[in-house]
């Protein structure tokens, strides 16, 4: 583990909560990333990433630190998320006006439309993903974990993970190929 | 290096980062491979394009208010019914869908309990035809009561067959 985690876990452990905030604000905006990425909305990305900490609060004393608390925390997140996923899939929309809301930095209205329009295909593309396979292409091309450690936050082996990322990247791929054969 | 090997090493060359001795045995093998090197090309391009998105960012002065709340939960006491409710809770994104369904709901039901009455119900055959029976028509048909009677009960005339057998006779 991570020193510097190792030492703030320690902390906490011995009753310092200031050592949790610590690691709150140190790990917040990966797992709001990795949350938001995967539910494409900010109220319920904003939810399970304190839903996150909570649960982190209470099973840190547990902590054994044999794998990486980043390693764990991205656990916790990634299985918030497939749950929320799959009380979700009874209302499956997807909010992709707040999610490409989020204006391009590119000049001219020309440029920017462009990258407007790219950002929205690839969200839809992505958003039509299984959700395993949106949290291994998230936990990958988004956090650059090696797939060793992806393999340890699904519970699956690597090859599992290899596996996985190769279809779905194909398959994206073929989303946006689709896609932009339509539009023209 | 065979072509599951090289697709696997690809999937490191395009999405993350290779130690440069496998980057060479992979350039090796596209030089020779078209269909190795038409895949390398669509994961790259796939890669790059999902890479191109920026990264989410929540709205300014949300940390502040989300440190706050999470402060507040964690002194929160665990309770079973608290985290029933967490668990059964709506996620925020769906609760106008929820408050739109509870809403036809609540309408459903009670356009079902406060309904007017309704109007009363088309008047029995019987009561049709009593207004039309005089007191005269009785005197000369002193059964006439009885066969509407067995008009409306529907078994069609006086002379049916009965419907059960009648009861023997005590001795």
């Amino acid at each position: 583990m991570d020193q510097e985690d190792a030492a703030l876990v320690e902390a906490f452990k011995r009753g310092e909560e200031s050592a949790f905030t610590a690691l709150v604000i140190k790990y917040r905006e990966t797992v709001y990333r990795i949350a938001r990425r995967m539910v494409a909305n900010h109220e319920d990305g904003a939810d399970i990433t304190q839903e996150v900490f909570i649960r982190a609060h209470r099973a840190l004393p547990r902590f054994d630190g044999r794998s990486h608390l980043r390693t764990w925390l991205y656990r916790i997140t990634v299985n918030l998320c497939l749950d929320y996923q799959e009380r979700r899939n009874r209302h499956p929309w997807v909010d992709l006006e707040e999610i490409t809301a989020e204006a391009p930095v590119e000049t001219g209205p020309v440029a920017q439309a462009e990258a407007e329009a790219t950002r929205q295909a690839i969200t839809r593309a992505v958003a039509v993903l299984p959700p395993r396979q949106r949290a291994m292409v998230t936990l990958r091309l988004y956090q650059d974990l090696p797939y060793g450690e992806i393999a340890r936050i699904m519970g699956c082996s690597e090859g599992t993970v290899k596996a996985t990322m190769f279809a779905a990247l194909r398959k994206l791929r073929g989303l946006l190929a689709t896609e932009w054969s339509e539009k023209r | 290096m065979q072509c599951l090997e090289a697709r696997d090493a690809l999937l490191e060359i395009t999405t993350g980062r290779t130690p440069p001795d496998l980057r060479r045995a992979v350039a090796a093998h596209l030089a020779d491979c078209p269909e190795c090197r038409a895949v390398a090309g669509e994961l790259e391009e796939t890669a790059a394009l999902l890479r191109a998105v920026p990264d989410p960012a929540p709205p300014d002065g949300f940390w502040p208010d989300f440190m706050l709340r999470l402060e507040e939960r964690i002194r929160e006491p665990v309770t079973v019914g608290g985290r029933l409710r967490r668990w059964f809770r709506t996620p925020p994104s769906l609760v106008p869908a929820a408050a739109t369904a509870a809403a036809a709901l609540v309408f459903a039901i009670s356009s079902v309990v406060l309904r007017p009455p309704l109007p009363p119900t088309a008047p029995s055959p019987a009561a049709l035809v009593a207004p039309y029976i005089t007191d005269s028509m009785r005197a000369l048909m002193p059964h006439l009561d009885e066969a509407v009677q067995i008009w409306q009960s529907g078994l069609g005339a006086e002379n049916a067959e009965p419907l059960l057998e009648p009861l023997p006779q005590a001795p």
